[in-house]
């Protein structure tokens, strides 16, 4: 997984995510410059895309402003891939309450989304 | 930067499949769990659909301003129902299941055909007391 100059893939959105990638597997503190040695990627690439990350809220620094960590983004992400559990004593009561009744007794989760793009 | 929040099925009706479920996540302005999460999530912060209001059916809201009474009515009152709004000869009640700080995490929806719908609002007492049975185990 190396820094792929943008002007020659056929995507541009690989090295955002390259850099998550590296973010969440080396975690929270991981620095700027583990990112550039990481992905063998220029200095001011690696910052430009860290910055939007950041911005966008995929990544926070770290409070002592050294490093990076995922953010906020990612959770609703992760809400977004994994199918809502609910657990056994809370379907039992569901069912219950569904037992001969004429009418469809559903849940739904209400989960919070990424953040919008800013236009 | 804003947040905006969606709709997932949790625990679908075995015996009362869902029809319209693209429709209901994709048009929250249509359903009742739908509304539900607007009006919860309605402050300034949480932005509205954006683009036009999709009409599903003729009862569908499409005016804004319309839909804005609507949610204001729902936070007053605590739930949100929408009759032929999603699909034609359909109705929803929608309760929500409150965190502990307040905010609704889940939404609980009673449907059933739009003749039979003062019937199942009966029912709408029962429901929001089993809402308040299942708030503890779900968050």
């Amino acid at each position: 997984m190396t820094y792929r100059p943008t002007h020659s893939g056929p995507s541009t959105t690989s090295n955002p995510l390259r850099i998550l990638e590296i973010v969440a597997r080396f975690g929270t503190g991981t620095t700027a410059k583990e990112v550039t040695d990481a992905l063998q990627m220029p200095q001011a690439t690696a910052y430009r895309i860290l910055n939007s990350l950041v911005a966008d809220e995929y990544l926070a620094r770290t409070s002592d402003l050294r490093g990076f960590a995922l953010g906020q983004a990612i959770s609703g992400l992760i809400t977004a891939a994994t199918p809502p559990t609910v657990p056994t004593a809370a379907r039992a009561l569901i069912e219950e309450f569904r037992g001969g009744n004429r009418f469809a007794v559903h849940l739904f989760h209400v989960s919070e989304r990424f953040p919008q793009s800013r236009r | 930067m804003f947040r905006s929040a969606s709709l997932r099925v949790a625990d679908e009706d075995p015996d009362y499949p869902l029809h319209s479920v693209f429709e209901m996540l994709r048009y929250p302005h249509a359903s009742a769990a739908g509304k539900l999460m607007l009006a919860e999530l309605g402050d300034s912060a949480v932005p509205f659909p954006k683009g036009p209001l999709v009409k599903l059916t003729q009862h569908t809201i499409t005016d804004s301003g319309q839909l804005e009474d609507q949610l204001a009515e729902i936070r007053l009152n605590g739930e949100a129902s929408e009759i032929n709004e999603l699909e034609q000869g359909s109705a929803s009640l929608a309760l929500p299941v409150r965190l502990p700080d307040g905010v609704a995490g889940a939404a609980l929806c009673l449907s059933s055909p739009a003749e039979r719908f003062t019937a199942t609002r009966e029912h709408a007492e029962a429901a929001r007391e089993l809402t308040s049975r299942l708030a503890p185990f779900l968050f």
